[in-house]
């Protein structure tokens, strides 16, 4: 079976039209980002969140009630789908025993619900020190990750197409990070651990596209490098979608069936392969034909 | 050959996770339907000597699975070291350590994990425990001391003293929280409100002065406040909940400050049931210490030169029992009761005494506990849904690129195969980011054998015959093969060394995996691809 035979779309002749809508995509999501900004888990603001499961449907109000009677008020309730209540506070401002609120919560519900048998299924809670050092750890991480990146690209392939992958990395993470931010996803190092593998994955895909084009740089002379390229993009769309597809049933498949734990990592994935895989298309290239043009390299004879 | 050697490193994980969980069931459901006592000690019998069995596997290389699958406790302690001395302070992370190390020990836990972490914190993981209990056991300072102890007419002298001082020195009445209820059975009528004696439960019993549990905090700060009016060289102390005619009451004890003794080293200490005459204590639980040599001659001493006066055991700073001393000690043995009729409080008490105190209070900076459910839910639908996403990738694969598809397959369960044996290679510990990593994996690694056979398809349609098609198909797509997996491959690396539990699991198995999808790709199916033409001389390749 094929999807794509021999195609021929005019991928290079048309790539303001695809600039525009990538602009438009990235301005977006940097307004997203700036004005409704991120919803950030335990691991960055620091405090405590309980996962608690009633053995039969409690009421909202009732469980508002019961960490108001243990002075918790100022606490956020969240109820799943499954029904479990997600119970966030602050962190803890003078004992810096992070523990203490859980165990709190656990003698005042045997009080407050005595004939509703509950479980916690989740205790998560981080000092407020401990969350300024993950900040710095997640950004360290990144960092490198980034920069180990582009010392491969640099090293492996010339100042263009380099140019090309980075600024196509950006552009998808941008992007993604916007999603985020729209589907008020929350920002954990794990998602931070899915965006990186994104631009891992957004690296992959422009790699496959420059390596050809550079192929055939060397072999077809006649054509002019607008149609090199154009060329490349078409004799690689195939893989590029084959590949962005089977990386996509798994993603979905987590987003859709795996627990809820998860699945703000799938989302990211999901999103970020859609937007890499797009990218990879319809952006890199194009950049490197445009940079051309601006400023011509002379063709090695 | 490869394939056999992943066998043989996986068969532990597979005897762990596969056949031991239902030998396990089929032990547990015999238990159940045994009808004779000998028949239920038999099997209990073949349980202990199976869960050594289970116990030995964990010391095999094994994939491990990680707190967030198979539920439990991840706890970051921090050594309070504000109060103690330089020298005192550098040594105090690793003394916690050994002393929380030894008290886990005592409790039992299936693969505990304590190590220092950076900062000289303590990093501790707890497979499958009770959360409360665990922390308890961990967290417990366990200072032991005994003090005597002033009578009961002195206590209230000396709370008045405090009173009066404190009107003294306000020029008014100390103010008090004015919401607390006052005891309405109030005999003490003398005793204006918000001083410290009208918090006095009116019948105290024969030996100490109650208030009720419910005022101790106004209590305290109370007490507190009037601290620098205390009796020379006495400190204030308080007895744990209690129940006295339906009362939920506190006792106060007057303690000479200067310990008599101090139990740091205890030659044991062992739960066992409450034998003596008080009938509130009936079936209960107490625990039994016996001091080391030198402790039990200082014992000795202190007990022989204060017969008839009262003597407190205290536990990190709650006297536990006050008893009268009848006669010289001269064994070293004492009893700390506790209203405990299950016996668990008894048991984690001893076990903290066994492994001594901590050189300095600890507390939880970081926390991420889940719960066994939670964990077994996270596991079911990661499985679930890695292998609904698998299927799918496979499915696609075969309909698009038919036999080559079958070839992409194959080499897919194979990488699947090799990443596990590697990881348990690695004593790797596979959490749910993990998984989603491995699920990430099976989709990236077809991306190798698509590349080639896009490749090939075109070699193809170039006019070459089946044999060179794959040769240069496969030559040629090696380069971009390598430098498009070595992205990812980074960032793996980056998220291995920076990150921790979850991400950490999460890039082991993406990195890995990635390795072992290029030499799968570039090995294996161009192996069996050369063999499958050779051998059926195939003149058209369809793929």
């Amino acid at each position: 079976m094929k999807l794509f035979g021999d195609t021929n779309i005019q991928f290079v002749p048309k790539r303001r039209l695809f600039f525009l809508i990538s602009a438009c995509l990235v301005a977006i999501s940097i307004l997203l980002i700036v004005f409704k900004g991120f919803r950030y888990g335990v691991d960055f603001t620091g405090g405590g969140l309980v996962q608690v499961r009633f053995s039969a449907p409690v009421k909202i109000d009732a469980v508002r009630a019961a960490l108001a009677a243990m002075g918790e008020a100022g606490a956020s309730i969240q109820q799943t789908e499954t029904g479990d209540f997600l119970i966030r506070v602050k962190p803890s401002a003078k004992s810096g025993d992070e523990s203490g609120f859980s165990s709190r919560l656990r003698q005042q519900f045997a009080v407050s619900f005595p004939n509703i048998p509950f479980e916690v299924l989740r205790d998560e809670a981080v000092g407020p020190r401990i969350s300024k050092e993950l900040q710095s750890k997640v950004l360290i991480a990144v960092l490198i990750g980034l920069i180990g990146i582009l010392i491969y690209v640099s090293f492996r392939f010339d100042f263009r197409f380099g140019t090309g992958a980075v600024l196509a990395l950006i552009h998808d993470t941008l992007i993604t990070l916007g999603f985020c931010a729209l589907f008020n996803r929350e920002i954990t190092t794990t998602l931070i651990a899915a965006i990186l593998t994104v631009i891992g994955y957004s690296v992959n895909d422009s790699i496959v596209i420059s390596d050809r084009i550079r192929e055939a740089i060397k072999k077809i002379r006649k054509e002019s490098f607008p149609e090199v390229v154009n060329r490349a993009i078409n004799d690689t769309l195939s893989r590029t979608i084959v590949t962005g597809l089977t990386t996509l049933f798994v993603t979905i498949a987590l987003l859709v069936l795996a627990s809820a734990e998860i699945r703000d990592f799938a989302f990211a994935l999901t999103v970020g392969i859609v937007i890499g895989t797009y990218s990879s298309i319809f952006v890199v290239a194009n950049l490197v034909v445009e940079w051309e043009q601006k400023f011509p390299t002379r063709r090695r004879r | 050959m490869v394939l056999v050697i992943a066998g043989v490193i996986l068969w532990p994980s597979f005897q762990l996770y596969v056949l031991f969980p239902k030998q396990e069931k089929a032990l547990k459901a015999r238990l159940s339907k045994a009808a004779t006592f000998e028949d239920s000690q038999a099997v209990r019998m073949e349980i202990n000597e199976f869960n050594q069995r289970k116990g030995a596997l964990y010391e095999k290389r094994i994939v491990h699975l990680g707190l967030d699958l198979v539920g439990g406790m991840h706890v970051v302690l921090d050594v309070d070291r504000s109060q103690l001395s330089e020298e005192d302070a550098r040594r105090a992370p690793d003394l916690a350590l050994e002393v929380i190390r030894n008290r886990i020990d005592q409790f039992g836990v299936f693969e505990p994990t304590i190590q220092k972490t950076d900062r000289g914190r303590i990093l501790v993981q707890l497979p499958g425990v009770d959360r409360e209990r665990a922390l308890n056991i961990i967290k417990q300072p366990a200072h032991l001391t005994f003090h005597l102890v002033e009578e009961k007419a002195k206590v209230y002298d000396a709370l008045k003293t405090v009173d009066e001082r404190l009107q003294a020195k306000a020029g008014v009445k100390p103010t008090v929280d004015s919401t607390v209820t006052q005891p309405l059975d109030s005999t003490e009528k003398e005793a204006a409100p918000g001083t410290l004696l009208s918090f006095l439960r009116s019948e105290g019993d024969e030996l100490d002065l109650l208030i009720y549990a419910k005022d101790t905090a106004a209590f305290r700060t109370l007490l507190e406040q009037g601290r620098e009016f205390w009796p020379q060289g006495y400190e204030f102390a308080f007895g744990p909940v209690e129940t006295v005619d339906n009362d939920r009451v506190v006792r106060i004890y007057l303690l000479k400050s200067e310990p008599e003794l101090i139990g740091t080293r205890l030659r044991r200490a062992e739960p066992a049931i409450y034998q003596g005459a008080e009938l509130e204590r009936a079936n209960t639980w107490v625990v039994n210490f016996e001091l080391d040599r030198e402790g039990a001659a200082k014992f000795a001493t202190v007990t022989g030169r204060n017969v008839g006066r009262r003597l407190a055991i205290v536990l990190d700073g709650v006297v536990r029992s006050a008893p009268r001393i009848q006669e010289r000690i001269p064994n070293g043995r004492g009893q700390i009761t506790m209203y405990d009729r299950r016996g668990d409080k008894a048991k984690d008490l001893s076990i903290v005494l066994n492994s001594g105190a901590l050189p300095a209070p600890v507390v939880v900076v970081e926390e991420r506990s889940i719960g066994a459910s939670l964990g077994a839910d996270a596991i079911r639908r990661g499985l679930i849904a890695a292998a609904v996403g698998a299927l799918v990738v496979v499915l696609f694969m075969l309909l698009y690129y038919g036999v080559g598809g079958l070839l992409a397959d194959f080499a897919l369960v194979v990488n699947i195969f090799l990443l596990l044996a590697v990881l348990a290679a690695l004593r790797a510990t596979l959490t749910l980011p993990g998984l989603a990593g491995i699920a990430l994996t099976i989709g990236m690694a077809v991306d190798a054998n698509v590349l080639v056979f896009e490749r090939i398809r075109e070699e193809l349609r170039a006019g070459k015959t089946p044999m060179a098609a794959v040769d240069t198909g496969y030559d040629r797509a090696l380069v971009t093969i390598i430098d498009a997996n070595a992205t990812t491959i980074i960032t793996a690396l980056a998220l291995y060394f920076i990150g921790s539990g979850p991400v950490r699991g999460f890039a082991i198995t993406l990195g890995v995996g990635l390795v072992i999808n290029v030499l799968t790709a570039v090995f294996l199916t161009r192996f069996i691809f050369d063999w499958f033409l050779a051998q059926f001389e195939v003149k058209t390749l369809r793929i």
